[in-house]
Order: C-alpha cells, then structure tokens, then sequence
C-alpha cells in the first residue's frame, strides 16, 4: 500500500513538478503549524519594551509591531490558525455542496428545485452583509469564524457540482448505465462522481485561499479571531494594514504568508486536477 | 488613534464613534479649549463661574480674530516621550498663538466652498439623541442662547461663556438662582418652512428651553434639572429660576445641545428629525447618513464681523463622510478636504506623512489635559471588583510610562488622572509622580493587595471592547498584567453589541468603553456625572459617600478657587479610592490647509459639538481650489445636485 | 423553453421569499436595536439623562413598532413592498425608497464596470493558459490572475491609495456624478476601484476559463477537429471555447455575491456612495427596514442573473433539456 502510494505520488511529480512544489510547500507550512513553537523563537504574544516597531533585524528576522510583538514568531504561531480556517471549513463545505449538488442535479424534479431555491436564496444574500450581521449576533471566537466560512462556502460548491452534474446526466454512459437497469446509487457513485472530482478539487483549492482570505475579513468585523491567538488576517487587518505608511513589514509579512499559502493550493489544486482528469492523462507529459 | 477600519468602529462611520474609538473617557470633557487666560480680553465674556452680570454687546462679539492665549509653558514636553519627533518637542510652535493667522491678521475674504470631513450624524433631533453629531449639525444651523468661545486654548484655564454667535446681548444674575436672558433684536429664524423668515423672541428660547427641560424624550435634560421656572418677561427678555445654586448652568446652555429649534417645526410635520431648521449662519439643504451633508449661506444671518461684512464668510459647506483613515489622509492631501482632525494623524508618523506631503498647513498639536483619555472601568457589582485593594492593585499592573505612553503610542500620550487637572490650575503635563503610588507600575505590590484580597492566582477578568486601537492598547498592556498574576481576556464585539452590552450590565469585570455627559464643558461632567454614587454616567457602579458629597457641594460653588479646592480634596481621593483605571491621555494633532484661515477645529471642539459654530468665521483666500457651487448644482445627478437644487446661488 | 422561463421566473418568489425572512430574522437576532445604536452613536450610555430611560425605551420601541409580535412585523413589511411601500428609515424618517434609490446607480456602475474589465483579462489569460498549457506562458497567465486572489481587496486598495498618495499626491474625486452628466469624472472617481475590483475577479474567470478548455480540449471532436486538420485559431475558437462556456458561465453568477461583498469594501475606501456602505451603515444604525430593503434589492439582481445563467444553460448546451 505504502509502496503504491510512493510510486502515485513519484509519478505525480514527475508529470506535475510545479504541483508537486505547491504540494510541498502545503505540507511544510503544515509542518510548521505543528511545529510552531520550535521554529518562532519566542512566544507570539511576547512584548518586547521599547522595541515596538523595529525594522526586520537579527534578533527580530520580521520585525516588531506596533506593540512590541516579534513578527516572525505571530507569522509562525499564525500558521496554525490559517492551516485551520484553511482546511476545515473548506473541507465540510465542499463535501457538503458535493452531496447536495450532485443529487440535486442528478434527481431533479421537486427535490432539485427545492434544492436550488434555498441555494438561490443563500447566494443571493449578500457575503459581506451576511458577514456583517454575523458579526452582530455571534460572539467573536474560533468556532464561530470557521462557522461563518463554512456558510459562506456551501452555495458555491453546490452550485457549480450541480451545473457539471447536469449534462453528465444526459451523457451517453449515464444513460446506458440505466439501460444496463444500475441503480441510483451506482451510477452517481461510479459514473458521475468521479467526473466531477476535477472541478470539486479546484473549487476546494480556490476556496481555501478565499477561506483565509475571508478570515481576514472577518477580523476587521470583530467576529474573527481575538487576541491572544493570532492569525494572518488579524494581523493583516489590524496594525498591519494601519501601518502600512511607517512601518510596512507588520503587513506585508501575512500579506506574502497568505500569498504564499494561497499560490501554493491554487497552483496545487489545478496540477491534482490535471493529473486525475482521466481525459487529459498521456496528452501531454 | 482611530485608526481602525470602518469595520470595527467605522461600522460607526461617524466621529462621534471615532471618538469614542479614541477610547475618549469623557466626551464628555471638556475643555482643553477656553478663552485666554487672563480671563479680561473681552467685555462679551465672563467667567462662567463667577456669577458676574455681563450685558455685552457691540461689534467685539462679531470679532473673528481672537485674542491670543498664553503660550505653553512647558517646553521639552511631552517629557515621558522617547519618540515623539523633535519638532514637536516644543509645543509652543503648535500653539495657537502661532496660528499664521494670529501672526498675520488678514481682512477676510468671502466666497468659496469649504469641503470638511463629516461632522453630521445619521439624525437630525439632537432633542431626542443628545448626539454630538445631531448637535454639530445644529450648531452649523442654529444659535444657543449663550456660547461657548471656543477659539483659543488655554491650558490651565477654565471656559468662558460669550454672547458671540448666539442669540443674546447679554445676561444678568440678579442672585444665585436667577438668571435675566437679553436677546438681540436682529434675530430672525432661516427663511426655510415652517418658520419662513419670522423674528424670533424670547418666547421662541423659551419654548426650546422647555422642551428641553421638560419632555420625557429630552436628553438634555439634565442640564436644566435644577430649573423650576422659564418665564418670558418681554419679546427679548427671558427670566429662568433655579430651585439651587448650580454652577454649572451657564455652561451647560452653552453647548450646541441646546441649539434653538421651533415650535413649528418641534409639533408640526416638518420634523425636526428630518431637518435643522435655526437662527444660525448655515442653511442645511441636504443630508445623507451615508454620503454626508451640505449647506449653503444663510443671507439674513445677524451677525457680522468687525469690518461689517456679513457672517458667514463662505458660500457652502460640504460635509463629506469618509470612512476610512488613509482615505481621508490622501484627500487632504489631494486638497480634496480642507481639514484633517481627530484621529486621522494622532499617529505621529501620519502627521509626519502629512506635513511633508501637504508643505502649506497650518499644525496645531492639542496636549492630552486629562479630557481624552484610555480608561478601564470595572464593574463595581462584581464583589471582587469593589474591593479597594484588587482596584488598586489592577492600577498598579499597568506599566503607564513603558507600556501605554512610549509602546502603544509611540510617544505621543501622556499620564493623566481622574479629574481635568487644567481645570484645577495644574499644568500640562501632568507626571506619574503627581498621581501617587497606585499609577506606578508595580507588580509585585499588586499581587500582594491581591492576595490579601483572596483574589485567585491567576486572576482571569475579562475586557469587553469594540474598538481596533483600544484593543491594540489591551493588547498591549496585557504582559503588564500578566506579571502581577493577572490575565486579561479581550472580548472584541461590534459597536452596537457593546453597547448593548454595557446598557444592560450584561459586562463582566472590565470595560474599555466609556461614556459622554451632557456637561462635558465643566469639571461637573466628571466630578459629579462620573463619580457620584446617584449618576446615571457611573455605569460602573462605584460609590463613595464622601465623594458623593464633595461632587454636589462642588456644583454649589460659585468661587472659581474655592471650587478647585474642593476638585482636589475629591481627586486626592480618588487616587487611593481607584474608581476606574486611567492609562492616560494621547495628543491630538489637527492640521489644515493654509488657504482655510480661522480655522479652530479640534478635537475638544467637536466633541463639544462646537465645531459647528466655527464655519461662520472661516474663509478661504485664493490658493483655495476654485470650488464652484454653480459648477457643482449643475451636475444634474451628483449628490451636491440631488441636495442643493434651488439653492440661491453666488457668482 | 417559454415555459421553464415562466416557471423559473415564477420560483423566483419562493427565493424572495426565503431571503426576505432570513433577512428579517437575522437583522433581528442582532444584539440592539435602533436605540441602542442611538445611544451608541451618542454616548449617553446608561444615562437616563440622556438616552432613554426602560419606559422611554419602550414608549420608542412601541411607536416604531418594534414591540409588535415578529409574524406581524413582517407582513406588515412584506405588505408594504407589495404596495411599493419600504417603509422610511428609522434613524432619520427619510422613505428608504429614496434612499436605495440614491446609492443604487453608483453600485450598478461599479460593478458593470468591475466585471466588464475581469472578462476582459480572464478569457484570454484563460484561453492562453489552456492552449498552451504548462508553458512559460501558462505560468505566467496563472501567476497573473492568482496575484488578484492572494490579497484581500481591502489591502490591495489601501496600499493602492497610499501609493497614489505618496508618489502623485493623488485621490479620486470625493464627490459622485452621474456617467452621463459628466464621463469624465465619473470614470475617473470608478475606474481605479473597479480595476481593483475586476483584478481580483479576472482570478477566478481566468481558472475556470482554463480548466473548461482544457477539459474541452481533451474530449473526442476537439481530436477530431485537429485530425481535419483544422488551424489552431479554428480549433480553439470554434470548437473548444464554445463549449466551455457552460461552467465560465455559471462563475459569472457567482461571481455576483463576491461582486457585491467588493463594492462594499471599495466603496468604503474610496467614498462611494453606494449600497455596500449603506448596508455597513445601516447595520451600525440597526435601521432594520433600510437593511432589509438593502438586502432585498441585492438579492433580486443576484436571483435574476442566475436565473439567466440557468435559462442560458439551455441555449449554450443543447444537451440540456428543461422539462
């Protein structure tokens, strides 16, 4: 099994080694999360006094912020929490549009349009609004964000599972599936679930950078993470962004972690997608 | 340092809310902001404390240039800043007597629009919402009976009461609990429905006086609580009867809150949340919460300056909402907006950027007196909290000087106390040494009050706060708190949650909020309004049977020395008493283009609401951009054309 | 055809529906009310003098019919709409009508001109990205438009006035007009954030252009096309893009709700008068019929241009039968 795996993933990156880099590089701001305290030098939340807003030196690699906290070590510590909002919302609304997207356009009828009228009416409303009034009636704290994000997420995936469920449903091979007298279940699960992985991947890897993005967002709304955990969006939102004029590595720093991040699964998401997409595979190598 | 975004208290876009992120103890305050100090510059004003009659009258009230104030002595302050640039380490050249316009008179020049950050609120009736906003508004449109001279600071004075820009000539107090109103005869309310241009009388001040006083909605109230009579005697003459001495009553009618509105427009339909219709030099033609407001010339406003040109100066005032703290820097330095005030560049680095980038300005750099301050308050119905020592134990966890003055304001704040310190004849600045030992950063001490207090190790209280630069201050103290085996937890939540929060005691142990008082312009909106066991303004719950006493014989005093007296006897107290923890104050820096002259904006002012009343006394010379109203009104879609249609316009 | 447009166009109310009571249970969850928000932007706090004592509170609270039962509220709101009536704000008694009125055109504007300028950046980078995939050139199309998703918009615009600021002394005009009464100061007030905006936006339309094509690309008539021998431009024009343009479409109508949550934020940076910043401040203001009538008008266009993305489904991929 192990070896199966190791030969998939040589081959992946041997086909794929921009995607496999990104990959790496996930799995290392991984690492990191886990790792935190070991790589950040000192405790995100510690204040060094008279020594706010240092340039990036020796003793302070990123810098100190406008309160006398070391950057690197709240880049570092904030890792955890973006890998978090990164992932577990994502994941739960991606698998949750997935099932709601790909039964909705497979069955149809009352229940498809039952379906698409609630998704409707939850795209319609306005994200940041949404976000807003959130913000008002939750209490700040972790839980809440990844909440929030997962909200904002599900209408998304279930839309765009549904629209590339739809013409799979008429396809030749579904249709002979049936013929052939396959149930339900057996066709969703062997002839169009494996069709839609594809743009599920991408969905998934676009929103991950939107998740953290949006986590950032929801810091500036007072619903996102409070002191003393730290996040990038919460240091980018708050000093950083204030201090952009005098003192530009307080933002800049999560400003190129997001971008890194954010590169990193959108470029990771796109080679996964081309190396399962069974249609493209010896096109090109 | 309102330097957040609009999501966290620009969710408050207004400055009343910018303010309050200011983590301002007391907009209510006061005042930095008085008139000179040697108190005899003019026959228009008198002491508001010394009870003196003075009918005054003549052209000395419409005089724009104003006396100098005294030049700060202090030099080398702020003295606790490691940072704070050189330049403005003598604060005299920012002093107001350098104003280029005190230096350098200039007959003023009318005409012009004045393109201003926003200094309306989402609503109208300051009646109802004793909002600074609504009462800004008001004052841009309408008279007090008195005012406040607002123009000049002085640092160690107290307010003065003038009859310039409002509605009286003078007034008389016959003796302590009387007082005779006399009102000009040129007064005409605004030629706009439902008044039309009618005279206005004593009966008008009366009626406003005691909606004020007497309807159940009035937030005012309490300004006129002592009132038992407003009787009209003649067309110009007002007789008002107080039931006890109260000091602090000329002050208080002083304040744009009690701006003249009208019968008319008070019962009828044109209401007056929709609109402000006055006696004053500005006629507000639109409003809107988001975009902001606009107003135009009033032609048949009463006063005039000392070389009889008619008041105001300038066509038009646009009063732009602009959310955002870099957006607001880049258009005034684009010479989009005219001013930059309150918080836009308290950072020192911002009023740097601005300086450089905006080479023609006029600067002034308003010293932290002990009005604006960062405070914690505690939660007194929590039994821990009301224990002296754990109060005073939480005040010595607080590194001042390291943490809150040179860390979270790089420089640029300074100690204060529990008082206005300037209204007790101290001086700026005033040093850690001054206020005992509970404002020295101890953290060993601390925990043995704690311990003696059976407080546990560590002891967790939580923070409530709604606002991004208060939480940047918490933050940053946290470490301090956390060597006296304190834990502070900071509970951020949007605007109106917090308030929510607050109003309803649904608050924990600390709260970073704080509130105004309706007497701001007296050391009576802290003596009594915060520290008295009764007011409602001490929502935290603190009570003192012998403070409660010397706030209410302070409010009888009408001698200026006797009453501070009594102000330091009841600030000695406090300073062992602990009613709430004070960090201390920051510097405001205000800056403007040097083509606005007599501009007198500043912090302190606004939040006094007395912003308003200045931009009739503004005017702009020719390096002004040429702004036209009628270029302006003939964009058919544009906001200043949706509010300004029919507007009788200047070439 | 006629007939699933007419059931959609009648569905749409069950959607309205939903958001409506969302809305009007979700602006009701919030913690405050109008008073509150009053006392809040006040500071009178806990302040009988100032402020509201608990009797004045619900002598206010009576009058502004926040007392009523919710159910009744909210026919009484629905009831309204239905006779055009939005009901006036609670903050300063102007008819909220009036007031979306004044901030819709600006909004419209915005992002008309937003997503005008993505698609004119997304579809080519996509298609070249496709084409030529795994190239220099497909690398650099993608670095290109995921550079627009990898920053929140807010910072972007921050750093992009600060820039303006500091180098040319530079801000868009404060004041709003009409694009027809004056272009240029109109275009010259939009164009910066709407470029902001549509960046960000391209980032999206780009990938999902990409990935259609390529899954176009590699399917059985785009092989036989290239069998006949048929040119490059033939193959990728004619065939391969119009058959992608099922799922590109369909980001376009998402794209609407991320749209609308950028306005918020550009309009907020670069004083716009538009919805987004009287959506923020009307849920500061706890306003709840301006919110309410905020969110309705937003979501109508949403539900509107996704029901023409779905109808559109049909005219682009025969494949798809309404029934």
């Amino acid at each position: 099994m192990l070896a199966l795996w190791s030969a998939g993933l040589v081959r992946f990156a041997r086909r794929q080694p921009v995607g496999a880099a990104s990959g790496a590089v996930l799995v290392a701001v991984v690492l990191i999360a886990v790792f935190a305290p070991t790589v950040a030098r000192y405790e995100p939340t510690q204040v060094f006094r008279g020594e706010a807003l240092l340039p990036p030196s020796s003793s302070h690699w990123l810098g100190t912020d406008d309160v006398g906290r070391d950057v690197w070590a709240r880049i570092i510590f904030g890792t955890r929490i973006s890998v978090t909002v990164g992932l577990v919302p994502v994941t739960i609304a991606v698998l949750l549009g997935w099932l709601i997207g790909l039964t909705s356009g497979y069955f149809g009828g009352w229940f498809d349009l039952l379906v698409q009228r609630v998704i409707d009416a939850w795209i319609a409303f306005p994200t940041l609004i949404l976000a807003i009034t959130l913000a008002a009636v939750m209490k700040p704290g972790i839980q809440n964000v990844l909440i929030a994000i997962t909200v904002i997420f599900i209408p998304g995936a279930v839309r765009v599972v549904r629209s590339v469920t739809l013409p799979l449903t008429e396809s030749p091979f579904v249709e002979a599936a049936r013929a052939l007298g396959a149930s339900h279940t057996r066709i969703l699960l062997r002839h169009i679930l494996p069709n839609t992985v594809a743009v599920v991947l991408i969905i998934g890897s676009i929103s991950i950078a939107g998740a953290i993005l949006t986590e950032s967002g929801l810091s500036f709304l007072g619903i996102g993470i409070q002191p003393p955990t730290t996040s990038w969006g919460q240091m980018l939102s708050g000093s950083g962004r204030a201090r952009l004029n005098d003192a530009p590595w307080i933002g800049i720093a999560p400003g190129v972690a997001i971008g890194i991040v954010v590169l990193a699964a959108n470029l990771f998401g796109d080679a996964l997608r081309d190396h399962l997409d069974p249609r493209l595979r010896g096109r090109d190598a | 340092m309102a330097e957040g975004y609009w999501g966290r208290q620009g969710l408050s876009r207004r400055r009343v809310l910018r303010g309050a992120g200011l983590g301002v103890a007391g907009l209510a305050v006061a005042a930095l902001v008085g008139c000179s100090s040697d108190g005899d510059d003019s026959s228009a004003t008198a002491a508001a404390g010394g009870g003196t009659p003075a009918g005054a009258a003549g052209g000395s009230q419409a005089n724009p240039q104003r006396t100098p104030g005294p030049v700060i002595e202090v030099s080398g302050a702020p003295v606790y800043s490691k940072r704070f640039p050189e330049k403005t380490k003598t604060l005299e050249d920012f002093h107001w007597s350098k104003h280029p316009d005190r230096l350098n008179p200039q007959v003023p020049k009318p005409g012009g629009v004045v393109v201003t950050e926003f200094y309306g609120s989402p609503e109208h009736n300051y009646v109802v919402s004793g909002n600074q906003g609504a009462a800004a508004m008001a004052a841009l449109c309408s008279n007090m009976v008195l005012s406040i001279d607002y123009g000049v600071f002085a640092d160690n004075d107290d307010l003065q009461v003038t009859t310039r820009n409002a509605v009286a000539e003078g007034w008389e107090q016959p003796d302590e609990t009387t007082y005779l109103f006399h009102f000009r005869k040129n007064v005409k309310w605004q030629n706009v429905a439902p008044v039309n241009g009618r005279a206005f009388t004593a009966e008008d001040a009366a009626y406003a006086w005691e909606v004020l006083r007497s309807d159940p909605k009035s937030a005012q109230s309490a300004i006129f609580r002592d009132v038992t009579a407003i009787e009209v005697v003649d067309d110009y003459t007002m007789k008002v009867t107080l039931n006890q001495p109260n000091v602090a009553f000329l002050k208080g009618i002083s304040a744009p809150y009690t701006s003249m509105f009208s019968r008319e427009q008070y019962e009828g339909t044109d209401s007056l949340s929709k609109t402000t219709v006055g006696t004053g030099p500005f006629i507000e033609k639109s409003f809107d919460p988001a975009e902001g407001a606009t107003y135009v010339k009033n032609p048949d406003y009463f006063m005039e300056d000392d070389f009889g040109q008619k008041l105001p100066y300038v066509d038009a005032v646009l009063d732009i909402n602009i959310a955002d703290a870099e957006s607001a820097r880049a258009a005034f330095a684009a010479k989009q907006i005219d001013d930059i005030v309150h918080g836009r560049i308290s950072r020192t680095e911002d009023m740097e950027r601005m300086r450089q980038q905006v080479p023609e300005h006029g600067l002034q750099v308003w010293p932290p007196n002990g009005t604006f301050i960062y405070i914690m308050n505690f939660n007194q119905a929590n039994p821990l909290l009301n224990d002296v020592r754990v109060r005073q134990a939480l005040s010595m966890s607080m590194d001042r000087v390291n943490t809150f003055i040179d860390t979270v304001h790089n420089g640029s704040a300074t100690t204060a106390g529990y008082l206005v310190h300037t209204y007790m004849g101290d001086r700026f600045p005033l040093p850690p040494e001054k206020l005992g030992k509970y404002f020295e950063y101890n953290p060993a001490e601390a925990r043995k009050l704690l311990d003696a207090a059976g407080a546990p190790n560590p002891l967790q209280l939580e923070v409530l706060n709604s606002d991004i630069s208060r939480g940047t201050f918490v933050e940053g103290v946290q470490p301090d708190f956390a060597e006296a085996g304190v834990q502070l937890q900071l509970q951020t939540v949007e605007a109106v949650a917090a308030v929510n929060a607050y109003f309803n005691r649904e608050w924990k142990d600390l709260h970073t909020w704080s509130q105004v008082t309706v007497h701001g312009n007296d050391q009576d909106g802290w003596a009594f309004e915060r520290y008295h066991s009764q007011s409602p303004q001490n929502s935290g719950g603190y009570s003192n049977p012998k403070i409660d006493e010397l706030a209410e014989k302070q409010r009888r005093e009408f001698d200026v020395e006797a009453r501070r007296e009594i102000w330091r006897e009841m600030h000695g107290i406090l300073l062992e008493d602990i009613p709430l923890i004070v960090a201390g104050g920051t510097f405001e820096p205000v800056m403007w283009h040097s083509h606005l002259h007599e501009f007198t904006d500043n912090f302190v002012s606004w939040m006094l609401s007395w912003a308003g009343t200045q931009f009739q006394n503004v005017w702009l010379d020719d390096r002004a951009p040429k702004r036209n109203v009628r270029e302006l009104v003939d964009d058919p879609q544009g906001f200043v054309r949706r509010h300004l249609t029919g507007v009788p316009l200047v070439t | 055809m006629q007939t699933y447009i007419a059931k959609r166009l009648l569905l749409v109310l069950p959607t309205l529906f939903l958001v409506t009571t969302v809305t009007f249970l979700l602006v009701r969850a919030m913690p405050g009310d109008v008073l509150m928000a009053r006392l809040a932007e006040s500071g009178l706090l806990g302040s009988s003098a100032g402020g509201f004592n608990d009797a004045e509170r619900e002598a206010l609270r009576e009058r502004l019919g926040l007392n009523d039962p919710l159910p009744i509220q909210y026919v009484k709101w629905v009831g309204g709409i239905a006779t055009g009536d939005f009901g006036e704000s609670l903050w300063n008694n102007q008819p909220v009508a009036e007031v979306i009125g004044n901030a819709l055109p600006a909004t419209l504007q915005l992002g008309v001109m937003a997503l005008a300028l993505a698609w004119l950046l997304a579809l080519p980078l996509g298609i070249i990205s496709a084409v030529r995939r795994n190239t220099v050139r497909d690398y650099a199309a993608r670095f290109i438009t995921i550079g627009g998703i990898v920053l929140p918009d807010f910072w972007v615009g921050v750093i992009v006035i600060l820039l303006l600021s500091k180098v040319w002394n530079y801000f868009p005009p404060l004041l709003f007009v009409g694009l027809f009464d004056d272009p240029r100061a109109n275009l010259e007030k939009l164009i910066i954030p709407a470029l902001i905006l549509g960046f960000r936006l391209s980032a999206i339309g780009a990938r999902m252009t990409r990935s259609a094509m390529l899954e176009v690309l590699g399917s059985d008539y785009i092989r036989t096309a290239w069998a006949k021998g048929l040119n490059e431009r033939s193959v990728v024009m004619r065939h391969a893009l119009r058959n992608s343009v099922l799922p590109v479409i369909t980001v376009l109508g998402a794209q609407l709700s991320i749209l609308i949550g950028g306005t918020v934020i550009m309009e907020t940076l670069f004083v716009i008068p538009g919805m987004g910043r009287l959506a923020i401040t009307s849920v500061t203001a706890r306003d709840f019929p301006l919110i309410q009538a905020n969110v309705l008008v937003l979501s109508v266009f949403v539900v509107f241009a996704n029901l023409l993305v779905d109808i559109s489904y049909g005219f682009v991929d025969p494949r798809i039968r309404y029934s």
